[in-house]
């Protein structure tokens, strides 16, 4: 198992889709938003704000990228050939769950650190770490999404669908622009739509200093969803590989 | 003699088309056996059975006593598909040192690396190789394991004539060492001078069972005549008079 995620991961780091979706944008977007367009007197705040936003987008992009990749793996044949050797079927999707894992990290890293080395943020120790935490475990309802959109469809139409789906979940969710800002009924389908909770947990956290139940609640049943439809798309592809 | 694969009165169809009706056939232990026939004869849908890919829609196949996946899964199988199987991004080395650490009792990876004729590639990334280079990796992957049994679907089709040559060389050599050998080809050549045994299917059944001079004497031929014409005569017998 660990082999099949070395490989796995190997394989992802080196896509160009990774590294610009998953490090390169974010990053720069954190810098130029942060630095250019937020008045200063709320700069601290809106330093933080932005980190978190931009951290979550590109730990997205990761994942993301990651589903797109699988359904490249269905084109070359790579999922059928590993049923052609000794690993057990459930190994695959959850390698690649796993790979997602590891690869958000340095997305969540380089902006975390750029809030910190650029921007000064200043949180306590317990904030960072459970802020860096929530970021990351977050992101796996989403890594489902993308990798049943990489089993159930063809590369171009899951890297269509993976592209949209990102874009639009991020800025309903209000990672671009804050929620706060939207016109009523569009705040309203933001505070139901995951990214929105997956995001929001840590700006509660960095704020009010409180986990946002509600928040958890929205992710949670986005989780289940994504869940059963990652394992749908998983078995049908199964079968048609 | 123990077999390492039965299949008893298996059918498989897609939607309206029949592509394996009726096929029985014991494989000795040992054995090295061509499965011939034209486009749509059903080798490759026979092979897909053999492998655990898709189940039967009647009959029974087992391959050292199990199903066939949990032969893969116990890997006792190695298995070159048709064509593809080989992932992006990663190098010939990190693919073999994967595949190999599914396997109880791999190749050394030195042997896996002469025995393939893929000295040199290692640290070449897939998508990098060529047509020639790809084919005699995706043989490395079938030998990775050194598998009881090789099935092998056209394993000679992208090669030039000198790989031909030697990827027979390797065969015989693995054939001398107990290893039951299947492979479907189109090179009529190839299953007269490298197969014990000749199996012929058309239309989803076998129609010849038997030596090149076995399959002469089914189609009323002299001896020495070409086997290509013992080849048309028992699959499509109309056109061929």
């Amino acid at each position: 198992m660990i082999a099949y995620i070395r490989l796995e991961a190997a394989k992802t780091v080196r896509d160009t889709g990774y590294v610009v979706m998953g490090l390169v944008i974010p990053v720069t977007l954190y810098l130029i938003f942060s630095t250019l367009t937020i008045p200063a007197e709320v700069r601290a705040d809106g330093a933080l704000y932005s980190m978190i936003a931009m951290a979550a987008y590109g730990a997205l992009g990761g994942v993301f990228s990651n589903g797109t990749g699988t359904a490249e793996d269905k084109q070359t044949g790579w999922l059928r050939q590993l049923r052609l050797i000794p690993i057990a079927p459930w190994r695959v999707p959850a390698g690649k769950t796993a790979t997602a894992a590891i690869i958000v990290v340095p997305a969540l890293a380089l902006v975390l650190a750029a809030g910190a080395l650029v921007h000064h943020v200043r949180l306590n120790p317990g904030q960072w770490l459970a802020i860096a935490v929530m970021l990351w475990i977050g992101t796996i309802p989403f890594s489902l999404f993308a990798l049943g959109n990489g089993y159930l469809l063809t590369p171009q139409n899951a890297a269509a669908a993976n592209l949209a789906g990102y874009l639009a979940m991020s800025v309903v969710g209000g990672l671009w622009v804050p929620s706060a800002t939207f016109p009523g009924w569009l705040r309203t389908i933001s505070e139901w739509s995951p990214v929105n909770g997956y995001a929001n947990l840590s700006w509660s956290l960095a704020f009010d200093h409180t986990v946002n139940l509600r928040s958890a609640a929205v992710l949670l049943a986005w989780s289940t969803l994504f869940a059963l439809y990652a394992g749908y798309a998983f078995r049908r592809a199964g079968r048609l590989t | 003699m123990t077999d390492a694969v039965t299949l008893t009165g298996v059918h498989k169809s897609y939607q309206d088309v029949r592509a394996v009706a009726g096929v029985s056939l014991a494989i000795p232990q040992g054995q090295t056996i061509a499965l011939l026939g034209p486009n749509g004869a059903g080798k490759s849908t026979t092979i897909a059975l053999m492998l655990g890919l898709l189940p039967p829609d009647q009959g029974q196949i087992t391959v050292y006593g199990q199903t066939a996946a949990n032969a893969v899964r116990n890997g006792l199988v190695g298995a070159m598909q048709q064509e593809g199987g080989t992932p992006n991004r990663v190098t010939v080395r990190e693919l073999l040192t994967f595949t190999r650490a599914t396997y109880p009792t791999p190749l050394p990876l030195p042997e896996l690396i002469t025995t393939a004729q893929i000295g040199g590639l290692e640290r070449k990334r897939l998508e990098r190789l060529s047509g020639g280079q790809r084919q005699r990796v995706r043989l490395a992957m079938a030998l990775a394991g050194d598998p009881r049994l090789l099935i092998l679907d056209e394993p000679t089709a992208a090669l030039d004539v000198a790989a031909r040559r030697e990827f027979w060389t390797a065969m015989r050599h693995l054939a001398e060492d107990g290893r039951t050998i299947v492979f479907a080809t189109h090179y009529l050549e190839e299953a007269d001078r490298h197969a014990d045994r000749i199996v012929l299917l058309a239309h989803g059944r076998v129609v010849a069972d038997g030596t090149a001079a076995d399959l002469r004497e089914a189609a009323h031929l002299t001896p020495g005549s070409p086997l290509e014409d013992a080849f048309l005569a028992l699959t499509d017998p109309e056109g061929y008079r």
